[in-house]
């Protein structure tokens, strides 16, 4: 009586799990969906709420936050006014902390970091540029260090060569490599599951279309 | 039985799954009744939850029941956490969210303080400005000079701010003050500061009515943060028109050292440029490392050392025979160590920093044949405790303990200093809407050398106006223990000089432009005043006063890639002190100062082009020739000096190599400080620079 009374309980409680589990990935998709469709800040900024809400009440699962990172990031780059554009940044940071908090040493989350980074320096080029530059450099060598298999690791370091003049050691010639690098590695990319990362093929190809020529 | 159970387990399952749903609505309103869009609203530890829409308003619906909490959190706004009951088909939730002080929006202290940075980002300066004005040739206080409130003087070291001289102003380094901050001093000619603007991230110069966690400077503190962690390692070198520098930093994951030499000697320069003035060009050694240790997530070490040997002798002109000449050798050897550890705590909440500075500084110097030396030590350690526990509120408390032991000698005289001086110092700094600000602090002081205590109560307000704009006030009282020159006269007792402060400050910024007025009032008292008739005895009977208007005006905005800024002072001061005859204005004031600085950075030639331009008023001179009641009464003849400088950004053997020059006094005015007259009051000679112009060349290079 009392092993059927345990299996029962057991089964009802794994398949919560699973139903909690399922319910994680609509969840999850539907966001993804929104942030990839959207390109006004209103949606993004929905899709951001979307992926906090969500990292709180699974706690352990770092995608939903470096989600909300990206899209605070994209936030960032559709505000006109400047010293806003910090705000939003620093959200990016704190989310992608969190991120970095639940998976360490994972690639991705240190591509995030690079991207911020650019961001930060974005807002005001001449008076940061100096410092960020190798920052930024340092988070896409250690992303590869980590996954030499991630594409967006070499996508991002090369944009920021590319967007570096050559005395500050950027330039074409240093960042085409990257860059086709980073499109063969997108070829024979392994995605881990439906929500993992999964973008900026599309950048990569605008870009090489950019500088082929 | 079996049945029995079964059933009950089944229906306590699907009470669990199919229980009522629950529509929440409402909306997300400000104080002021303005709606909060795109509020995040939640469920705690569910799901369930959604955006505010530009309405503010917000539904949705969740499976939840019975007591929840909800979460709503928007950017720019303080987030909330509300119980919230759940038992009705739908439920109607208003909530009022507070707007959270962001650095950029916050009101923040600004009277008499201007600050540079790289992080913060409501400042008035940015880091990489000092290294870059034209003039300052990557020498601090250069570029400080063009700030308002501080005027230019040639012939002798310091920052001099609002009318006070340069022992009035002290610099502090990662909260430690620094003893010998600029070269050994050389009769009648300025010497550069000892710290190379690039090694920092931070500075707040204040020209009043500064921190309690400061003292002993009666009109300004420059306050400096060095540099974290190294970004990358880096090898580098240059060389240049005075000498040549090489370095190398490496960087491990939390570790960073930086260890680096520098020779100058200036003789080329003196033989290409004919100035003779120098029967021993100055020749300079430096030895110089930084560490960091990265000891926790949120904790670092620091360590800094430099260590240095000048030497160099000056001609004089013999003021009764033009012809002849005196001369003036100097030695000059000098360590500094500043090490400090600084925690944040988890969650933030407490920070700790503790720190320890040493100092050696060795003179010695020949006055022709008259020997003169000096050897001064100091050991300084500082702890400060901050709290961030209340929201708004930043308590700070600590102390420090200074211990100085100097001897000074000429010829058969010998005079010695030990003291021990502790401070305390607690300070709150309270936001106490998105539109008031205060700090408060109270500092207390003792030197076992006076045997006396002060007790130095500081205060800032700040009030917002509008969106962009400012009004801020200051008062505070500032303590100086007097110039060590007369304390060696041991059997006078002295106690401290002081100063009271009154600041009143608008500013306004926005979009890359703001613009400052500040006006102040400096009274001073107890000042160091010679005892008529009898030779080297003092007391503490001078007064003084320095009042005035600082107007600033910078704009990074209307000219694509330029920046500019203008800087005017006004200033009305006189004192009584030291061997003034009566109430005169001192002689390294002027009434008017103006400084405008301009940068441009052309992208064709991927270099940034500078000039400076700055003028002061005449200074009063003393004239023996004067009866008493005409102290002072003389003036110098205006001021003017044009500097220009480009520095180019390349690549040389691949490697990023900076080519920098500069031009001071391209116009070739003429330069006079003050004047020196013989005893007998028939000649006199001026006080001028070294040479009309200097010229500066040097190119760097590093690997990174």
């Amino acid at each position: 009586m009392k092993q059927y009374l345990l299996i029962f309980l057991s089964s009802v409680f794994s398949l919560s799990l699973l139903a909690q589990n399922s319910s994680y990935i609509k969840a999850m998709k539907n966001a993804i969906t929104m942030m990839d469709t959207s390109s006004s800040i209103e949606y993004l900024q929905f899709a951001a709420n979307d992926f906090e809400r969500i990292g709180n009440s699974v706690e352990d699962e770092w995608l939903p936050y470096y989600y909300c990172a990206y899209c605070y990031v994209q936030i960032n780059y559709l505000i006109k006014t400047d010293k806003k554009r910090d705000l939003y940044v620093d959200k990016a940071v704190e989310f992608n902390n969190k991120a970095d908090n639940i998976s360490p040493d994972n690639s991705e989350i240190y591509v995030m970091k690079g991207f911020i980074l650019q961001a930060r320096m974005n807002i005001e080029p001449m008076t940061r540029g100096m410092r960020y530059n190798s920052q930024c450099i340092s988070m896409f060598k250690k992303a590869q260090e980590l996954n030499s298999e991630n594409p967006r690791s070499y996508l991002w370091h090369a944009v920021q060569l590319f967007n570096m003049p050559t005395f500050m050691g950027g330039g074409t010639e240093k960042a085409s490599p990257l860059l086709n690098k980073a499109l063969e590695k997108y070829e024979i990319f392994q995605l881990e599951s439906e929500i993992h990362p999964n973008w900026g093929l599309n950048y990569a190809k605008k870009m090489f279309e950019k500088y082929s020529k | 039985m079996k049945k029995i159970l079964i059933l009950f387990v089944l229906i306590t399952i699907a009470s669990i799954t199919c229980n009522a749903q629950t529509t929440i609505t409402g909306k997300i309103i400000t104080k002021k009744g303005e709606p909060v869009m795109f509020a995040n609203i939640a469920i705690k530890g569910s799901f369930d939850g959604t955006s505010s829409n530009l309405d503010g308003e917000f539904s949705f619906i969740t499976s939840k029941n019975g007591e929840q909490i909800i979460m709503v959190s928007c950017i720019g706004y303080q987030a909330i956490e509300k119980a919230i009951l759940l038992n009705e088909p739908i439920v109607q939730l208003d909530i009022i969210l507070k707007p959270s002080v962001s650095e950029i929006d916050a009101v923040y202290i600004t009277a008499g303080a201007f600050e540079a940075s790289e992080e913060k980002r409501a400042v008035n300066m940015k880091s990489t400005d000092i290294g870059t004005t034209a003039g300052a040739l990557g020498n601090i206080i250069g570029a400080i000079e063009t700030l308002p409130g501080t005027q230019t003087v040639g012939e002798s070291n310091g920052l001099f701010v609002r009318g006070g001289s340069g022992s009035e102003s002290k610099i502090i380094i990662d909260e430690m003050v620094v003893m010998n901050p600029y070269y050994s001093p050389v009769p009648d000619i300025k010497q550069r500061g000892r710290f190379d603007p690039f090694m920092f991230s931070g500075m707040i110069f204040s020209s009043g009515g500064y921190s309690a966690l400061y003292g002993q400077a009666l009109s300004s503190t420059l306050i400096l943060k060095s540099k974290g962690l190294a970004d990358s390692t880096n090898t580098g070198g240059g060389i240049h028109l005075y000498g040549t520098n090489v370095f190398h930093t490496h960087r491990w994951e939390n570790t960073s050292l930086y260890t680096g030499i520098s020779y100058n000697n200036f003789q080329p320069y003196h033989y290409l440029f004919n100035i003779d003035k120098y029967n021993k060009s100055t020749e300079n050694t430096c030895g110089k490392i930084i560490f960091r240790q990265k000891i926790s997530d949120n904790g670092l070490f620091k360590f800094y050392s430099n260590i240095s040997k000048t030497e160099l002798g000056v001609d004089f002109e013999e003021i009764s025979n033009p012809d002849e000449k005196y001369s003036f050798s100097l030695e000059n050897k000098n360590l500094y160590i500043n090490s400090s550890y600084r925690e944040f705590f988890k969650d933030e909440k407490w920070s700790l920093f503790v720190g320890f500075s040493y100092s050696k500084d060795k003179d010695n110097a020949y006055l022709d044949t008259v020997n003169m030396s000096e050897d001064e030590e100091m050991m300084q350690s500082k702890i400060i405790v901050t709290n961030n526990s209340l929201s708004n509120v930043t308590m700070k408390v600590g102390g420090e303990i200074q211990s100085f032991d100097v001897s000074g000698k000429m010829d058969n005289s010998e005079g010695v200093i030990e003291d021990l001086f502790c401070a305390g110092f607690f300070e709150v700094d309270w936001i106490i809407s998105q539109k008031l600000a205060t700090r408060t602090g109270v500092r207390y002081e003792y030197s076992d050398y006076l045997l006396k205590w002060n007790i130095a109560p500081r205060l800032s307000i700040a009030y917002k106006v509008a969106s962009n704009s400012q009004v801020s006030f200051a008062f505070g009282k500032f303590y100086q223990t007097p110039e060590k020159d007369f304390l060696y006269y041991s059997d006078n007792k002295y106690d401290y000089e002081n100063a009271d402060h009154y600041i009143l400050n608008y500013q306004w910024m926005n979009n890359k432009r703001i613009f400052r007025i500040e006006l102040y009032d400096k009274e001073y008292n107890d000042l160091i005043k010679d005892i008529p008739d009898v030779q080297n005895t003092y007391n503490n009977s001078g007064t003084g006063y320095a009042r005035g208007i600082d107007i600033f005006w910078r704009d990074e905005k209307t000219i694509p890639l330029a920046d500019y800024w203008i800087s005017y002072s006004y200033l009305d001061t006189k004192r009584d002190y030291r061997d003034f005859p009566k109430e005169a204005v001192p002689d390294f004031a002027a009434k008017h100062n103006l400084s405008f600085v301009y940068k441009h950075w052309v992208g064709l030639i991927n270099s940034m082009v500078g000039f400076s331009y700055s003028y002061s008023s005449g200074r009063p001179y003393y004239d023996p020739n004067r009866p008493e009641n005409e102290f002072h009464t003389d003036y110098t003849k205006e001021y003017h000096n044009l500097d220009i400088n480009i520095s180019k950004i390349t690549k040389l053997f691949n490697r990023r190599t900076v080519i920098y020059s500069s031009l001071r006094n391209v116009l070739g005015n003429e330069h006079i400080f003050g004047y020196h007259y013989l005893p007998d009051g028939n000649s006199r000679i001026p006080i001028s620079p070294v040479s009309k112009r200097s010229f500066f060349i040097g190119l760097f290079i590093s690997t990174y």
